[in-house]
């Protein structure tokens, strides 16, 4: 994969990645703020997913839900990519060679496929079982794919520090 | 030696705390799974929060947006105390002395006064406010929750490299 090195060598030697990582505060204080934004994004992605998995919160309709915390999904969603390229800029080379990146990367791509899949299958009859308190087998099993792979990413980028 | 020292040097020699220092997987994952508890404890107080402070979930009454993520928050807590006590009796002779490990619990401590101070004198009067904007003392409680959790999290990050770069200190 000469030309994905290539591309990380770019990045990594970019003003934007030396300045992160020549700065002693830039790094610590920019994964402060990226585990702050999963609180943000796997926090609110968690509550879709357990009423979708019918665990919790019953009392509240899916649509409803969806629509309180889509918007700080998405905003949660944003700050990660931001804060997740800089901390990635930082040593990009370096993420080059590391296993457990590219399983973060792979399980990140997995919850886009699953939620967009969910969004335009499962989702398109919501208002005929959002009041149910046991959604669609399709519905679950989406909910429990989410949350797998999201606590599975937190778990993986926990570990990219210690490969 | 101080007393307090002394038990934080007999946490690092239990059993638990050697096995969290001699297997090179422990720690990390015990590490891991303090983040993942994180989003449960943070997560679900935010939601109360935002809620207190009118800044979301406004057209749901407040009593009913406490019944249905307050389980969440004591859970995560209560995650938090266990996966955070495996943590520190890995290295509590290092937390010994550590202004930001004293920190990071008087932010704890102080958040669980607001938390309770809270719970026991305007929220009694809940009804009233229930579904209508919250009075100040309820927002500010809301917005000092969030603010106080956030920096628990800042805290703990910082407590992490401060002890990763600490030299061993002598016993006082």
């Amino acid at each position: 994969m000469q030309i994905l090195y290539s591309l990380c060598y770019w990045i990594g030697n970019s003003p934007m990645g030396k300045v992160v990582h020549d700065s002693a505060w830039m790094f610590p204080v920019i994964e402060t703020i990226h585990l702050f934004g999963i609180v943000v994004l796997v926090g609110a992605a968690s509550v879709l997913d357990l009423r979708l998995m019918g665990v919790a919160f019953k009392d509240f309709t899916v649509s409803a839900l969806a629509d309180r915390f889509l918007p700080w999904i998405w905003a949660g969603f944003a700050v990660q990519v931001v804060t997740g390229f800089l901390l990635f800029a930082s040593e990009a080379t370096k993420m080059y060679g590391s296993g457990v990146f590219r399983v973060k990367m792979l399980l990140i791509l997995a919850a886009g496929i699953n939620a967009l899949v969910f969004h335009f299958i499962g989702y398109r009859s919501v208002g005929t079982w959002e009041r149910d308190p046991v959604a669609p087998l399709s519905a679950r099993l989406a909910g429990v794919l989410s949350i797998l792979l999201w606590f599975g990413i937190v778990g993986a980028g926990r570990w990219i520090a210690y490969s | 030696m101080t007393p307090a020292y002394s038990f934080f040097h007999w946490l690092t020699q239990t059993y638990i705390g050697r096995e969290m220092q001699g297997n090179a997987y422990l720690f990390p994952t015990v590490e891991a799974l303090h983040i993942m508890g994180s989003v449960a404890l943070v997560g679900a107080t935010s939601i109360i929060s935002l809620r207190l402070a009118g800044l979301f979930l406004t057209e749901v009454p407040i009593s009913k947006v406490a019944k249905q993520f307050l389980p969440w928050a004591w859970l995560g807590f209560g995650f938090q105390v266990v996966t955070g006590i495996l943590l520190f009796m890995s290295e509590a002779t290092l937390a010994y002395d550590n202004a930001i490990f004293q920190v990071k619990m008087a932010l704890i401590v102080f958040g669980g006064i607001v938390a309770l101070v809270f719970q026991q004198t305007v929220y009694r009067r809940v009804k009233s406010w229930d579904v209508t904007n919250p009075p100040f003392s309820a927002k500010f409680a809301g917005y000092t929750l969030i603010v106080v959790w956030f920096a628990v999290i800042a805290a703990g990050r910082w407590l992490n490299s401060s002890v990763a770069n600490a030299p061993l200190p002598p016993p006082p």
